[in-house]
């Protein structure tokens, strides 16, 4: 009995999809999936394009509502609430192409991201300067914490627009990171990074599930990275789940081989 | 000596109605330059805050005159036990109008602000020439295409007409020096790096967890409301108000023009950028010959506009980078020259 409450406990669901579907037209990108996301696990999310990946990632922040179907983390249901909300609740991700924002600096990129700035209010900033001050310091001190973590302090005051692709996609990490996430939902995060970048990045996806337990379900393409990284690995083919187990279930799964990773 | 102040007194001329379009281009840079609303309605809150004061502010009408509005708020004779020897009514009425330009663009913002840009650029016109054909058709509001008149100066009875535009001229400068600090904070704050986010990209900043509608509505009523002031300040300086003032090629687009010229996204810059285009726009009378053609001056216009956009594109003074490094963590948080 005490072994099955131990065993439960160890899977708990930080992430609930439950028969979503999501249609534009008559097509349906996101057709009655359901999947679950572990707490604490790095997840891979992979599938053939058009699988209904990146769908179903702006079906979960948001940014697309949900035709059918329940959508809960930590067992709160989430599939009505917009971007902002959904946010709050700590959901945030990545763009499969960057969304940096170009005419501002790295740190700037950061450092809009923190929730509940009293400065963000106007009449604070106008009557309050003070208080709206050192929140700036404390916000400054976390944005080059991350910058640091992320090994991106030289760019600290550059224009986002002039990082390279990789940079770009580790500063969207870094973005994730500046509002104490429960899960973070990466889209590509290795499309078209030069490998030593890559690696950075690998390395840094790690050490954030491992130091600050951050949740992690990640969309790639790149298998090695795939396979070393994330456990378990969901298929998703069609717009629903076709399989999901660890590294070595998947790639001798025949259903898999035939729709997506060939012989 | 007779030309020397002459000089002078069209130079104080010049101060007053560029100060007036270098608020109009403040107002505008909030919308444009710092959160990328596409916002050519100018002219409906120059006019709404410019009639505001005239009504607020006229003597009540007098038939006589064929005057047919029927509410002359004549706050300078109401409030004359005010009057301790400083016109209260002038900025009753700039409250007036800051409240009714503040009001409007939120209701306005609260309906088109979810178009996309270019609807919602279309909207922003279409609302122009509604209320420019409101107070041309609702003649018992503002008298109609005879317009406001005997609207009262401010501290008239102080300065000889002769030099009025003197002090009046000072008057703005201070004026466009008060509205730069209070616009300045705001943007440096952290609202406004969320509005500069905003301009870069919406998604993206909804996705960091900010409500993009709310802060480009709060960011569509902030402009709005400067606009509505540089109303004000046109009613009391040129003291006749008709509908014609705000045709969208006097009271929008050289302001656009002003705000590409100087610099979008740097408050600086839009203040220049309206004394600059504005001194094209008159100092073209003097040239001689055919140059003072007055239909070359949009040509002018156009050519300041042509070469702005291929040799510096940001504008005569851009946007500034924030520098926010460690080194000045305990500096002012304020871009760097």
């Amino acid at each position: 009995m005490s072994l099955l409450k131990e065993e439960s406990k160890n899977t708990i669901n930080l992430l609930e999809i439950n028969s979503v579907t999501k249609a534009f037209g008559g097509l349906k990108a996101v057709n009655n999936c359901s999947l679950n996301v572990k707490k604490g696990s790095i997840t891979g999310l992979i599938g053939p394009n058009g699988a209904g990946k990146t769908t179903l990632f702006n079906v979960i922040t948001g940014q697309l509502p949900a035709d059918k179907g329940q959508i809960l983390i930590d067992g709160e249901n989430i599939e009505k609430l917009p971007p902002h909300i959904t946010h709050s609740k700590g959901i945030v991700r990545t763009f499969q192409i960057p969304r940096e924002l170009k005419r501002m600096t790295v740190l700037e990129n950061l450092m809009v991201v923190k929730t509940n700035q009293s400065g963000e209010n106007l009449f604070t900033t106008w009557l309050n300067p003070w208080k709206v001050k050192q929140e700036e310091k404390a916000n400054l001190k976390k944005a080059e914490e991350t910058l640091e973590f992320l090994r991106l302090s030289h760019l600290a005051d550059e224009y986002a627009g002039n990082l390279s692709t990789g940079q770009k996609k580790l500063l969207e990490i870094g973005r994730t990171l500046m509002s104490d996430p429960k899960i973070i939902l990466l889209d590509e995060p290795a499309a078209g990074v030069n490998p030593t970048l890559m690696n950075n990045i690998v390395e840094r996806i790690e050490e954030i599930s491992k130091e600050f337990k951050i949740t992690f379900l990640i969309i790639e393409h790149n298998m090695e990275i795939i396979m070393n990284l994330c456990d378990p690995i969901i298929v998703m083919s069609d717009g629903s789940k076709l399989a999901e187990g660890n590294a070595k279930s998947i790639r001798n799964n025949k259903d898999v081989i035939d729709a997506y990773l060939g012989k | 000596m007779d030309s020397i102040l002459s000089i002078f007194n069209y130079l104080s001329t010049y101060i007053v109605i560029a100060g007036i379009y270098a608020i109009f281009s403040l107002g505008l840079n909030i919308h444009w330059g710092f959160t990328g609303i596409f916002n050519i309605g100018i002219s409906a809150f120059f006019a709404l805050g410019a009639y505001t004061a005239a009504i607020l502010t006229s003597a009540s009408p007098s038939p006589e005159m064929f005057e047919d509005f029927i509410w002359g708020g004549n706050l300078p004779e109401s409030l004359g036990f005010f009057n301790l020897g400083i016109d209260l009514w002038y900025f009753v009425g700039m409250f007036g109008a800051i409240i009714v330009c503040g009001i409007s663009a939120a209701i306005i913002g609260w309906i088109t602000l979810r178009l996309r840009d270019d609807y919602f650029a279309i909207a922003t016109l279409g609302l122009a020439e509604t209320v420019r054909f409101i107070f041309l058709n609702e003649k018992w509001l503002a008298n109609g295409s005879r317009g406001m008149y005997r609207i009262p100066k401010f501290l008239g009875e102080w300065f000889p007409p002769a030099y009025y535009n003197y002090f009046y001229g000072i008057f703005i400068l201070l004026l466009i020096f008060i509205l730069y600090k209070i616009v300045q904070k705001a943007i440096n704050s952290p609202w406004g790096r969320v509005l500069k986010a905003i301009r870069e990209d919406e998604i993206a900043t909804s996705a960091s967890g900010k409500n993009v509608f709310l802060f480009k509505l709060q960011s569509f009523i902030l402009g709005a409301c400067i606009m509505g002031i540089g109303g004000v300040v046109y009613t009391h300086g040129i003291r006749y108000l008709d509908p014609l003032t705000f045709d969208p090629l006097m009271a929008t687009f050289i302001i656009w023009a002003m705000l590409m010229v100087g610099g979008s996204g740097n408050n600086k810059g839009a203040i220049i950028g309206a004394f600059i285009v504005w001194a094209i726009w008159t100092w073209t009378d003097f040239l001689p010959g055919f140059l003072s053609d007055p239909n070359l001056k949009f040509l002018m216009i156009g050519l300041l506009i042509t070469l702005v956009i291929l040799f510096k594109p940001e504008g005569i003074i851009g946007e500034k980078k924030v520098k926010l490094s460690s080194k000045d963590i305990d500096k002012e948080l304020e871009p760097t020259e």
